[in-house]
């Protein structure tokens, strides 16, 4: 069976149109609102269908789109393939400071054959409606209250003691592992040497130098008031080192506990000063009777420690 | 040896030579009720050969002080009202033409005298000032080409007000290290301001008799050098000059911040000084820490810059002085 030339050209007309429409690019845009209130935003979708194949090109955005209607920010360019065609999506964020009637500008796409633009969109921007009549002055809104949330309370209250716990566990294993061997938490019991005894261990050794017997006269009463002094310090908690003679015999004389030893302890003192500072040479009893002075001091002020039973004997 | 004998030596003869000094605030008692550390001050600026700033409100008997003294010590006395628009020619002096000699002829300003009481001291231009405190260092003045020696004993008392700052110039750092002591003058206590109501509506008091002679102070003046102090003072005063200076090293760094800038060696000379006629006052031939501590803050609060930080936390030089001696250790 032959066809006639008019069939042929039927049969090409079907086959070609699909053919065709593949090719076609089709710019689709919608404007999501086609009035705002001034500062408002509007939402300009575009969409491009076109063959894989084509190459088209999308304009440069500034910031403004037309004078009057600025550019917030342009979405990410979306693209899927749908068969054999590519969807290009993305969205423009327009918005107005001034209010009038505006048209939004047909955007053109170039393509490889020929060049698609967007329709046009009108745009009316609004004022905020201002009653010159109402002088009432509004105030700033109050806080608003959030709901309680039992939700949200033992989301937080698992997050504090989940802090807590670590932070618990992080002190233990410093101070077990860690800080063990470095720091000790407790003083020994060996360690702990009262003031009394470290200065008779002191005054011990100046007498066993025999300092003054020496000539050192100076050196020995410089000696024998720095051990007095050091213990006073530690005993009573208080500058004795910071301190004149004067300011320490006055601080002295006020403490019903050390009254006892405030004239040996004056005597001893002036008499040191004297040695030290305008070269006194006392004489030898005196030097004496101050070793003896110093003894006297601390054994009036010293406090004996209680001594813990060692065996079952003991108790 | 002789040196332990030349020391009890000295203070038996200081203790013989310093009677006058209670005969002189027995004189300035009569007249000034309260005032003791006033009192002291001028008499360690008398016999350390220092000049004294004063601080302190009006009406506190800061000039009925050195007039007394002057009185007392039979000395000439001369007291400058500082004001804006005085010149330094009113002070020092200046060359007239003497018409009968046909020459030009120096006429000595008030700085001519033994006491001068330099009143509000912050009330002249820089100018003034400069040429009192330079009076001061040198002790002589120059009037066009010749040089006169002021006389001596010449003791300056410059007062300042600290209230009613406006309009004022205050002393350079500089200027003020060439006072020996700045003294703090406070108020009577209610006791004292009785007797000195009564003393003032009373009758009227005999004239000062005078106790002493200019010869008399420039003797304790000698002795005065003659003081003993151990080395152990020595480093006592070197600790807290260098704690001003250095905090950190004296477990004081707290103040480093504090302190802008630390005394001078001026400083440590006159604490050294200003200790040694403290200990003749005590009637001592030698200085004792305590001594130390009794000029330390008149010594030092003029000289201890505050900074910034310190300024804006209200902290004062007294403040740094007590954390200084509290934590330096007394030998």
């Amino acid at each position: 069976m032959y066809l006639n030339k008019f069939s042929w050209l039927i049969i090409f007309f079907f086959l070609s149109v699909p053919i065709a429409y593949c090719q076609t690019v089709t710019i689709d845009a919608e404007l999501d609102s086609s009035s705002i209130i001034i500062g408002d935003q509007a939402i300009l979708h575009i969409q491009i269908t076109k063959p894989v194949a084509e190459s088209i090109v999308i304009p440069q955005f500034t910031d403004t789109l037309v004078k009057g209607i600025d550019i917030i920010s342009i979405t990410k360019i979306d693209t899927t393939l749908v068969d054999d065609k590519q969807n290009i999506q993305f969205s423009i964020y327009l918005t107005s400071f001034e209010p009038g009637d505006y048209t939004i500008p047909a955007i053109k796409f170039v393509g490889e054959n020929d060049t698609y633009q967007t329709p046009l969109f009108p745009l009316l921007v609004k004022p905020f409606n201002i009653n010159p009549d109402d002088e009432k002055l509004n105030d700033i809104k109050p806080i608003l209250q959030m709901p309680f949330s039992w939700k949200t309370f033992f989301k937080w209250t698992a997050i504090v003691l989940l802090v807590l716990a670590l932070v618990a566990g992080i002190v233990y294993i410093l101070v077990k592992y860690v800080f063990k061997k470095k720091i000790p938490l407790v003083k020994s019991k060996e360690e702990i040497i009262p003031p009394h005894i470290i200065a008779i261990q002191e005054l011990d050794k100046i007498k066993a130098e025999k300092l003054w017997q020496q000539g050192k006269v100076k050196e020995y009463y410089s000696a024998i008031t720095d051990v007095i002094r050091v213990y006073l310090e530690r005993r009573f908690d208080i500058p004795a080192l910071e301190m004149t003679t004067h300011e320490l015999v006055k601080l002295i004389s006020t403490n019903p506990e050390t009254l006892p030893i405030k004239d040996t302890l004056s005597e001893l003192l002036h008499l040191s000063d004297i040695v030290k500072f305008a070269k006194y040479i006392p004489l030898n009893s005196d030097n004496d009777l101050s070793l003896i002075h110093s003894y006297f001091i601390i054994d009036k002020t010293k406090i004996e420690p209680i001594t813990e039973p060692t065996s079952e004997k003991d108790m | 040896m002789s040196e332990i004998v030349d020391i009890r030596e000295l203070n038996a003869r200081i203790e013989q030579k310093s009677a006058f000094v209670d005969v002189l605030t027995i004189g300035m008692n009569k007249t000034i009720v309260g005032q003791k550390h006033l009192i002291e001050s001028l008499l360690i600026g008398l016999l350390s050969d220092g000049h004294i700033l004063l601080e302190g409100v009006p009406g506190l008997a800061k000039t009925l002080a050195i007039k007394t003294l002057a009185q007392l010590i039979d000395a000439t006395y001369s007291r400058i009202q500082f004001t804006p628009d005085l010149l330094p020619a009113d002070v020092v002096g200046t060359m007239i033409y003497s018409q009968k000699k046909e020459q030009f002829e120096a006429k000595k300003g008030p700085i001519f005298a033994n006491f001068i009481l330099a009143d509000e001291i912050n009330r002249a231009p820089a100018k003034v000032q400069s040429a009192l405190l330079e009076a001061m260092q040198e002790r002589q003045v120059t009037l066009a080409e010749t040089t006169h020696k002021l006389p001596s004993p010449f003791l300056v008392l410059a007062t300042q007000n600290p209230i009613e700052q406006e309009g004022t110039y205050p002393l350079p750092e500089a200027q003020v290290d060439r006072f020996m002591l700045k003294v703090v003058v406070s108020y009577p206590k209610k006791e004292e301001e009785r007797l000195i109501i009564r003393q003032n509506i009373g009758p009227e008091q005999k004239a000062l008799v005078p106790v002493l002679t200019i010869k008399d102070i420039l003797d304790a003046r000698s002795i005065v050098k003659e003081i003993y102090i151990d080395e152990k003072i020595e480093k006592y005063i070197l600790d807290i000059v260098f704690a001003t200076r250095n905090p950190e090293e004296y477990g004081l760094a707290k103040l480093k911040d504090m302190i802008a800038f630390g005394v001078s060696p001026r400083a440590s000379i006159n604490l050294a000084l200003a200790a040694r006629a403290y200990a003749f006052i005590k009637h001592r031939g030698y200085v004792v820490p305590e001594d130390i501590r009794a000029v330390c803050y008149d010594v030092l609060r003029h000289r201890i810059g505050l900074s910034y930080e310190a300024e804006a936390t209200n902290l004062t030089p007294e403040d740094i002085i007590s954390e200084i001696i509290n934590a330096v250790e007394v030998p």
